[in-house]
């Protein structure tokens, strides 16, 4: 802190005139700036976090006196931080991560498979983030979370029309349905090389778990479950496209 | 109850926080920690590896020691400098607000104790 902030200090104790105060956190907002984007990605947007430690700062200048012994820096971080943490408390019924998770989780999938499609191969977290705007951490953690978890919500949108996947549940047309399938598994096969064309009979024409086919090829469940994921990323080429 | 400790050694690549604050992250919830406090562990580690990144080091020597609600994180550079050496005026704040303690080793090491 420099002698000028020192007398600017001096001069709002003694006159409590608000300009000086203002220029006092406009020479310090830079703080609130740095610590609201310390606690992103915490389901709170940054403006929010910004105006709590706008707020925090200015209560923070309002309350030093030059004369603490402490750089205004060294007073006003823990303030601005406990009025942050505070918001976060007060607003604990409504914040929750893991539903932030299943918020971002269509989003991510979204542009893993357009990424996927454009570039013909598996994007990076840092693409998928490049995409979404958003972090690479959080796509891993949001991929880790749902794999592990291995859920789905049935508020998330699953297509570009905006219908989540509890429109879509319904009764199922056993005669409909078979036609479309039927129609479907026999184009498929006839795209697929003779050891993809195995899986898939087994996987479907047999009805096989991923483990039973593993044991019969000899491998682990991991490959078969990779190889059925190529295919299906195949099949989603050549048929999506025609 | 001490639980086994993660060890981390870490190139000072800024882009390797993720790396660190994950680590981070399952050493906390190794502690039973809740998500609010996770995110601070996940704050608190990356500021003193930006604080070594900012001082020039090679790396970071991370040691994290999870116990029933307490974690204790200590931190050497790979080359032996202060871990705090590239502190700037918020570092050591930001540290004190969200670690229970701040403990600054004789050998420029450092240890967060958190709970």
């Amino acid at each position: 802190m420099t002698q000028n902030d020192d007398k600017l200090f001096e001069e709002y104790i003694r006159t409590g005139n608000i300009e000086v105060r203002n220029i006092i956190v406009e020479k310090y907002y830079y703080m609130a700036k740095v610590l609201a984007g310390k606690f992103l990605n915490r389901g709170v947007d940054y403006d929010d976090l910004l105006q709590v430690a706008s707020l925090a700062l200015v209560k923070a200048a309002e309350r030093f006196k030059p004369d603490m012994d402490n750089k205004f820096s060294t007073f006003a971080t823990p303030t601005i931080i406990g009025e942050i943490k505070k918001y976060f408390r007060d607003k604990a019924n409504t914040i929750r991560m893991p539903r932030k998770h299943y918020e971002l989780y269509p989003t991510i999938k979204n542009a893993f498979e357009t990424l996927s499609q454009e570039m013909n191969k598996a994007p990076t977290p840092q693409q998928i983030a490049d995409r979404t705007g958003r972090t690479a951490e959080e796509v891993i953690e949001v991929l880790e979370m749902v794999r592990s978890g291995n859920i789905t919500s049935l508020d998330e949108e699953f297509d570009e029309e905006g219908y989540s996947r509890m429109e879509a549940v319904g009764n199922e047309d056993p005669g409909f349905a078979g036609i479309v399938t039927k129609d479907l598994y026999e184009r498929a096969l006839g795209m697929l090389d003779e050891n993809e064309k195995k899986v898939i009979q087994m996987r479907y024409g047999q009805g096989l778990s991923q483990k039973k086919i593993a044991e019969e090829f000899g491998v682990s469940q991991m490959y078969i479950s990779r190889l059925e994921k190529k295919i299906y990323s195949k099949l989603r080429k050549k048929i999506g496209t025609n | 109850m001490e639980k086994k400790a993660i060890k981390l050694e870490i190139p000072s690549v800024k882009s390797y926080s993720r790396v660190l604050r994950l680590t981070a992250a399952g050493a906390a919830d190794a502690a039973g920690f809740n998500i609010d406090m996770i995110e601070d562990v996940k704050v608190i580690v990356a500021e003193v590896f930006s604080s070594i990144i900012e001082a020039g080091c090679k790396g970071a020597k991370i040691n994290f020691t999870p116990y029933d609600g307490k974690l204790v994180v200590s931190f050497a550079t790979c080359s032996g400098e202060p871990v705090l050496k590239g502190a700037n005026e918020m570092t050591v704040p930001i540290l004190e607000a969200l670690a229970g303690s701040v403990i600054t080793e004789e050998d420029g090491g450092l240890t967060l104790i958190i709970e």
